[in-house]
């Protein structure tokens, strides 16, 4: 067994780009940087916004009950890049499409009995796309 | 083009951490933070729901209608993990009150909020392994 030991990788040819072999035949390969998730938390609406956990989320905004608004660290390249958000118990979420931006994006709560908006006790969300 | 060869890496400084590149070429994200740590794909409808394929995901447990316990292999570091997922065909999935390190407890629901059984439902967790 081979153990490389490093802090940072970068590409060769590009910085931005590295490709490592990940098909089942071992030969189709994937981008690394592409692969990568580029933001997660989660937070509780009923302590404060408390994040317990997260990476790359610098702050959970209160927008009115039900909406939060996820302020990131370090920017996404665009606004093109994709977010899936999940509720707490008897609760929906997804994300408010008006508000997607390099910096930051909306997302909203939804009780499932009658479609009220409502705080969650522990949303969670995870971004994957381009970073700046 | 260079082609490094390895079968594991690890931070220097920090065994857990190893910086990347990003997309940009202006910010670096980290490769451990990065990683997607679970997944899998069930189908919620059969009488002994499985697993079609899976990454770090041991076995799924049937709690009833629309409602799964889904195992993780490889536990991790705490219970502040971000799990999301996705139904199908106007069907959605949320998280129930259980979120453990080696287990998520999962509901399935239609568009009138009732539990219901999914036949292709998609999880993924991002946090910290142990």
């Amino acid at each position: 067994m081979s153990t490389l030991r490093t802090n940072a990788l970068e590409g060769v040819d590009a910085k931005n780009s590295i490709t490592i072999v990940a098909g089942a035949g071992n030969v189709n390969t994937t981008n690394v940087q592409q692969g990568l998730v580029k933001q997660w938390k989660q937070f509780d609406a009923g302590d404060s916004n408390a994040i317990r956990d997260s990476f790359n989320t610098a702050s959970i905004t209160d927008e009115g009950t039900g909406e939060f608004m996820v302020v990131l660290t370090s920017n996404m390249a665009n606004s093109s890049y994709c977010v899936h958000v999940t509720g707490s118990t008897n609760m929906s979420g997804c994300i408010d499409s008006d508000t997607v931006a390099t910096s930051q994006y909306g997302t909203e709560y939804d009780e499932d009995s009658n479609g009220n908006p409502a705080d969650p006790n522990n949303g969670m969300s995870s971004a994957s796309g381009d970073l700046a | 083009m260079a082609t490094l060869k390895t079968n594991t890496l690890t931070g220097t400084s920090t065994a857990g951490s190893i910086a990347v590149t990003g997309e940009g070429n202006s910010t670096t994200t980290n490769l451990q933070q990065g990683l997607t740590k679970c997944w899998c794909k069930f189908n919620g409808e059969d009488s002994t729901p499985s697993f079609s394929d899976s990454f770090n995901m041991a076995s799924i447990t049937d709690e009833g209608t629309g409602d799964y316990t889904i195992n993780i292999s490889n536990d991790m570091a705490n219970d502040d993990y971000s799990c999301t997922h996705h139904g199908i065909n106007r069907t959605f999935l949320e998280n129930a009150d259980q979120v453990l390190v080696g287990s998520v407890r999962i509901v399935g629901r239609n568009q009138a909020g009732n539990a219901t059984d999914i036949n292709e439902a998609g999880v993924q967790i991002c946090g910290d392994l142990a």
